[in-house]
This record gives structure tokens, sequence and C-alpha cells, in this order.
């Protein structure tokens, strides 16, 4: 299916009526270019499907502007495509478990300066 | 030939660095001054002979000798001759050769500065015995595995060229300001741990800052040099990424300013000895880890290229050990301080604030670049952590680092604050009112961080300049002292700007062109007009031409390039920019799809070239006060 969507895109492009941005809102439009740079693509090296030339990212690209052009929401499109590719596939990494350490880190920092400012006498006393 | 005499000089440069190791060992006997001339003598042999090693690599390159592994991997008999000397540093071994060049020029350029007396004679001697330890580790980790020098046989007719992405004036001397900034940092480590070492007192400390800024101006440098090249060369317009690669560079840079700062006050007050010299380890130890990043291969990254474990473990170890000892020696060494009872609002206090503000920076920013690495190794999960995070997290330092630095200019020496308030409450409310009209009446709302960031952008600016300002009528010894402080923290604040409304006004456009067809990205209309072929010295290209009108009124033509190697690597975009002081349009040439249409990425940037004159502003406040205000104190 993504295929078959993907060569209607190329021939419809071909023909010059671009089936592209053209038909969407500046609401819509923002919310795709803010998806597929948070969209990892997971062929290349660190980069996301906003910046490759990959054919997965062109295929991610498709899909994610479909489903923007559907009237999907942010979450919507970004769980789908956790449960189609992992973790990995988000350059947002999700709240659970295993990410508690990594999301609470700036607080845990700030009540370390804290504690420790307080230990040498700058402050609290 | 000349790969034989480059492995021999290699061997040579081995043994001089450890004779430099070994001749500041209490275990030799000898009186300070022969000491201090044997020492001096052997460290001078031992950048010598790298630089010569270096030679043989580069006549290697200019003559084509593909019988060189490193060589036939990197180079190519068409490729330009700068790239051929760029190519030199273009992949591992010959990087890792130009780190340890680079760390045995600081080391001679603390060897024969004048900057040393006799009171401080044992901390020169000592630190160069560090320097030489640190790259005695280094050449032995580029003879064991990672030698350029290795021949092969049968050897090609043809090398495999640079990496097209390599091939680029502003990548070509990254390499060396970067590297420059990272191993200038073994300078201040070395300093401090000499200093921990013998008399644990603070003569270290005005030594230590004369090579702590000349490390942050090359990594200052690099760093925007880097994001620059980003912004240009990969194509799609983004100038930080916050791949690993440019966090390696990110993390030693805050630390640096860090220890810049602290210094001063080491230097000037006689405190938070302590507190620099741990900043001093921590800064080399972040090189060190940015080394291991790039170079082991453990990321994947669009930077790092593939390498086998064993030299990761080299790294490692390497960073264990001096890391590990530098903690362990500052351990031993650390003195009770005693209770300093200063006020929260002396600059004594901000200064110590802000440094612990700019290191928890760089600790978020180790926390989120390591993470998917130990998770990955610990419990198999994939994850990635990219822009969403560390856009989020870093404002938690931030924002307060930004308000406490106009703070702190405005505190005095060992003051109470209470004329604070007084002398800042005026700027302040200029900085919230011009952000308020700017935010709101000029650029129009758009998130309370956007706002928020051009008000501390604007109060750092005026902050900064303010002391400059106040002083135009007096004499150029009164209107100089402050200035590179000024033009640091106007870089600064210009730097903010520049991310703050690129990145909350800037317009992001994928979309398609057909010849004569045009699209509106913002006011301004992009106009395809032609393709055209190309032909370069190694490679074809794709060139279009993009007339740019906003008003009905043409304002320019850029002309977007696709690439196509000789050496058969993946096409590469050469963006076509039209730029100002006020805002960058840029387009990239995307996919041919055929009919005369193209896939386009097109862009409007306002304020971007902000976040590079920032860097270049810093810069100069810099070499004003290495070059324009000396000596850095009389004692020293």
């Amino acid at each position: 299916m993504k295929k078959v969507c993907l060569i209607l895109l190329l021939i419809t492009s071909q023909v010059g009526s671009i089936e592209s941005n053209e038909a969407l809102t500046n609401q819509e439009r923002e919310l795709y270019q803010q998806i597929i740079q948070e969209v990892r693509c997971l062929v290349c090296q660190n980069q996301s499907v906003g910046e490759s030339n990959a054919d997965l990212a062109k295929d991610l690209r498709t899909e994610i502007l479909e489903q923007v052009q559907k009237g999907s929401s942010e979450d919507d499109i970004k769980n789908y495509l956790l449960s189609r590719y992992g973790d990995f596939v988000l350059y947002e990494p999700s709240f659970k478990k295993s990410t508690y350490v990594l999301w609470l880190s700036p607080v845990l920092i700030i009540l370390l300066i804290l504690g420790w400012l307080r230990k040498i006498g700058v402050i609290g006393k | 030939m000349a790969a034989e005499f480059g492995q021999l000089f290699l061997i040579s440069a081995l043994a001089a660095s450890l004779m430099q190791f070994f001749l500041g060992l209490n275990i030799i006997s000898l009186d300070q001054t022969n000491r201090e001339i044997l020492i001096t003598r052997f460290t001078s042999i031992h950048c010598l002979t790298v630089f010569l090693a270096m030679l043989c690599l580069g006549y290697s390159f200019l003559t084509d000798d593909f019988s060189v592994l490193y060589v036939a991997l990197n180079s190519h008999t068409n490729l330009p001759v700068p790239y051929k000397v760029a190519a030199l540093w273009g992949a591992h071994e010959g990087s890792l050769l130009l780190w340890i060049l680079l760390l045995s020029l600081w080391g001679t350029s603390l060897a024969y500065s004048k900057k040393f007396f006799d009171h401080t004679l044992v901390l020169k001697i000592s630190s160069l015995s560090i320097l030489g330890l640190v790259s005695f580790g280094f050449i032995l980790f580029i003879i064991y595995t990672s030698n350029p020098f290795e021949r092969i046989y049968p050897f090609p007719e043809q090398g495999q060229s640079l990496n097209p992405l390599l091939q680029d004036p502003a990548l070509a001397i990254h390499p060396p300001i970067l590297y420059a900034g990272y191993v200038g940092l073994a300078v201040p480590f070395a300093l401090a741990l000499a200093s921990l070492m013998s008399s644990n007192d603070y003569h270290w400390a005005g030594l230590a800052r004369i090579w702590a800024i000349n490390s942050w101006l090359f990594l200052t440098g690099g760093i925007a040099l880097g994001s620059w090249w980003a912004y240009y060369e990969l194509g799609w317009g983004g100038w930080w990424f916050w791949d690993p690669v440019e966090n390696a560079s990110l993390m030693p840079w805050l630390v640096a300013t860090a220890l810049v700062h602290s210094l001063i006050v080491t230097e000037k007050k006689q405190i938070f000895n302590g507190f620099s010299a741990l900043l001093a380890i921590i800064a080399f130890s972040l090189s060190l880890l940015g080394t291991f990043l790039v170079r082991s291969g453990v990321l994947i990254s669009v930077h790092s290229f593939a390498s086998d474990p064993e030299r990761g473990l080299f790294i490692l170890m390497l960073i264990g050990f001096f890391t590990g000892g530098a903690l362990i020696i500052y351990a031993l060494n650390q003195k009770r301080s005693k209770p300093l009872n200063l006020n929260l609002w002396s600059r004594e206090s901000l200064l110590l604030l802000n440094n612990v503000f700019l290191c928890s920076a760089a600790g978020l920013i180790m926390i989120g670049t390591l993470y998917p690495l130990v998770l990955e190794l610990v419990n198999s999960e994939k994850i990635s952590v990219g822009p969403p995070y560390f856009n989020f997290v870093i404002l938690f330092p931030f924002i307060p680092l930004m308000l406490f630095i106009g703070v702190a200019v405005f505190s005095s020496w060992s003051g109470t604050g209470k004329k604070l308030l007084v002398n800042i409450n005026r700027l302040a409310l200029l900085s919230i009112v011009m952000g308020l009209i700017t935010s709101y009446l000029i650029l129009g709302y758009e998130t309370p961080t956007a706002t928020l960031g051009i008000i501390l952008a604007l109060w750092t600016i005026f902050t900064g300049a303010m002391p400059v300002i106040k002083n135009l009528g007096s004499q150029t010894h009164q209107l100089i002292k402050n200035l590179p402080m000024a033009l640091a923290h106007i870089g600064l604040g210009l730097t903010v700007l520049g991310i703050t409304v690129t990145s909350s006004y800037g317009i992001t456009f994928d979309d398609t062109l057909g010849f004569g067809q045009s699209k509106q990205v913002g006011s301004y209309e992009f106009k395809l007009i032609t393709i055209e072929d190309r032909a370069g010295p190694n490679f074809k290209a794709k060139v279009a031409t993009v007339d740019i009108f906003s008003n009905n009124k043409k304002v320019g033509t850029v002309f977007p390039e696709k690439r196509t190697y000789d050496s058969a690597a993946p096409s590469m975009t050469e963006a076509g920019i039209d730029s100002n002081l006020f805002r960058d349009l840029f387009v990239a040439l995307g996919e041919d799809l055929g009919g005369g249409v193209w896939s386009m990425h097109l862009q409007f940037k306002p304020l971007l070239r902000l976040i590079w004159l920032g860097p270049f502003i810093m810069i100069l406040g810099g070499l004003f006060r290495l070059f324009l205000l000396k000596p850095f104190s009389r004692e020293i």
C-alpha cells in the first residue's frame, strides 16, 4: 500500500498537479514539518526523516503526510509510528520506567545544586 | 620511503614524550635548572618529531602513494591539492596524529612561555611531565591500533578519495580548530594537577587562564564553524542537530566557559582553588570523552564512521587512567576549605552559581548523549534521544544562567547586593519592555519560551554593554578593561536571540516545483527558473536557478546544486542561500521527479546569522583579553 501511494504521488507530481503540501492548511503544514523533524530515519546515521533522502525516509514522509491530511492528531501519528517501529523511531523518548532517570535528571540536578549551595553556606543560612 | 620515515619519527616521538614524562619525576636526580632545560628540549624534540611524521604523511598524500593504506582510503589522483592536505586529518588515523601534533604544540608553547618565574618553575616542570604522559598514551594508541603509515600489498592503482561531505573549505579547517580547543584543555588540566601535587595554592590559576581562554577561543570557533558547515552542506538547513558528535564538542565548551570564569575568582580572590582545579580536570576529561565518542565508533551518527572495538577499549582505558588518576590526585590533595561566608549576591557567589549552571548544562547533555548507549548495553532497549529532549532540558540550567549573567556583571566582589537592585532595575525594565515589544508587536506572539528567550537575550546584551558604555568618557584603560567581558556577553546574547527567533519564527516548506512555477514562503516567493548541468573537477552537478521575490520585487537569485562525485558516493546537496543580517532564504534541491518537476526544501529563517555572529564577537572578546590586556596578574 505504501509503495502504491508513493508511486501515485510520483505520477501525480509528474503531470504537474502537485499532490503534496498544496492541499494542507497552514496548521497541518506546520504539524507535518514538525513531525518529520522528530521522527528518526531508521536506516540512516542519526538523521530525521525530514533530513534524509533514503527510500524509507521518503516512505515515512508520505505516510505522515497522508495521516496529517486525514486529520490525525500529533499523538495519533506518533502512537501509530511507535506501535509499528518501536521507541527508536521517535527522537522524543517516551516517559516510562526505563527513562525515569533521563526525564527527571533536570530536576535532580537542580535539587543537587540547591543542596550543595546550602551545604557550602551560600544560601539558606 | 616517506611512510617508513614517518613511522620512525612517530617512534622517536614516543621515546621523546616518555623522556619528557620521566624528566619531571623526582626519581631522576637533577637540579631544577638542568631539569627545566632538559624537559624543555625534550618537549620541543617531541613536537618536532610529530610534526615531521605529519610531513611524511603529507608527502605520501601529495605523491599519491596508494601503497599507504590511509592514503589509498582517503585520496585520489584527481582530488584537488588543498583537499589532499585536508585528507591528512579526514579520517581516524590522521586525525589522531593531528590531535597529538596540536597537543605537543600546546606543550611547546607552555615550555617556552615567559610567564614562569622561580617560584612557579616546579609547576612548569610537573605540568610538562604530565603533558608528556598524555602524549605518550595517545602515540601508543596510534602505533598499536591506528597507524596511518601502514602499507598494503598489492597496492591499488587508484585511491578511494576523500568523503565528499568533507570536501569543503569550512570542514577542511574545522578539525584543526576544534582539536586545538580540545587538546588545549590539556594544559589547564596539567597545571591543575601539577599545582595539586606541589604547592596546592592559587599560583597556577593565572597561568591556566591563558591556555583556558586560548582553548575556549578555538572551541568556540570550531563549534561555530561546524554548525555553519552543517547548515549549508548537509542540505536541510539545520544548524544544530544535537548529534552526539556535536554534543561531544559542546560539553567541553560549557565546562571551559565555567573554567575561564572560575579561574578569574581563583586568581583575583584566591578562593575556589579546588573548584577551579576540578573544572580543569572535568574539562579535559570531557575532551577525552569526546574523542572516545567520535573515534571509537560507539555512536550511530552522521559524523562518525565505523571503526573496530579495539580502538574504543584503548581510548576507554586512557580515559580511565587520566580521569581516574586526576580525580584520585584531586581527592588526596583537596584541602578542607575555610567557611567562606559569602553573600549570595556577591560576585564570587554569582560566578560560582553560574559555573554550576554551566556544568549542569554539560551534565544534562552528557546524560542525554550517553543514556541510549547505556540503556542498550544494560537492557538491550533501543531508544532515541534527540532535539525534543535536549531543547527542553537545556532550559532548566540556561534560564537561570542567563538571568544571573546580567546580575553578576553589576555585582561587586564580596558585595552584599544592597545596591544591586538599584543598579539593575532600569536595564531589567528596558529588557522586558523591549522584549515584549519585539515579541508581541514586531514578530507576533508565538510561545512563552520565545518571549522569555528574547527578553533574556536582550538582558544579557544590555548588561554586557553597560560597563563599557558607562566608561565611554573615561580613559582608555578604564574603557577597555571591561571590553572582553562585554564582547563575550553581547556575543552570547546575540546567539541566544538568533536561536530563539529563528526557531520560533522560521518557516520551512518541503514541496515540489516545476520550471516557471513559484511558491510562497512567508512573505517571500520562490520561483524555479532552470536546472542545468555542470561539471566540477571530480563531480557532476545539477544546478538550479531560483529567483526570490518579495512584494513582486526580486530580492535575490540562488543556485542550489546537487552533486554526484566520481567516487560513487551518494549525491550531495549544496544549498543555495541568500542571506543578510536579518534573514536567510534557503533552497536545497531534492529529487528529480521527472517532467521538469523537482522536490525542494525552502526555508525562511529570520536572524539566523546572529547564531554565528555571536561566537565571532565572543572570539573577539577572548582575543582582546589575550592581546590587549597584559599581563594577567603581576604575581604569576
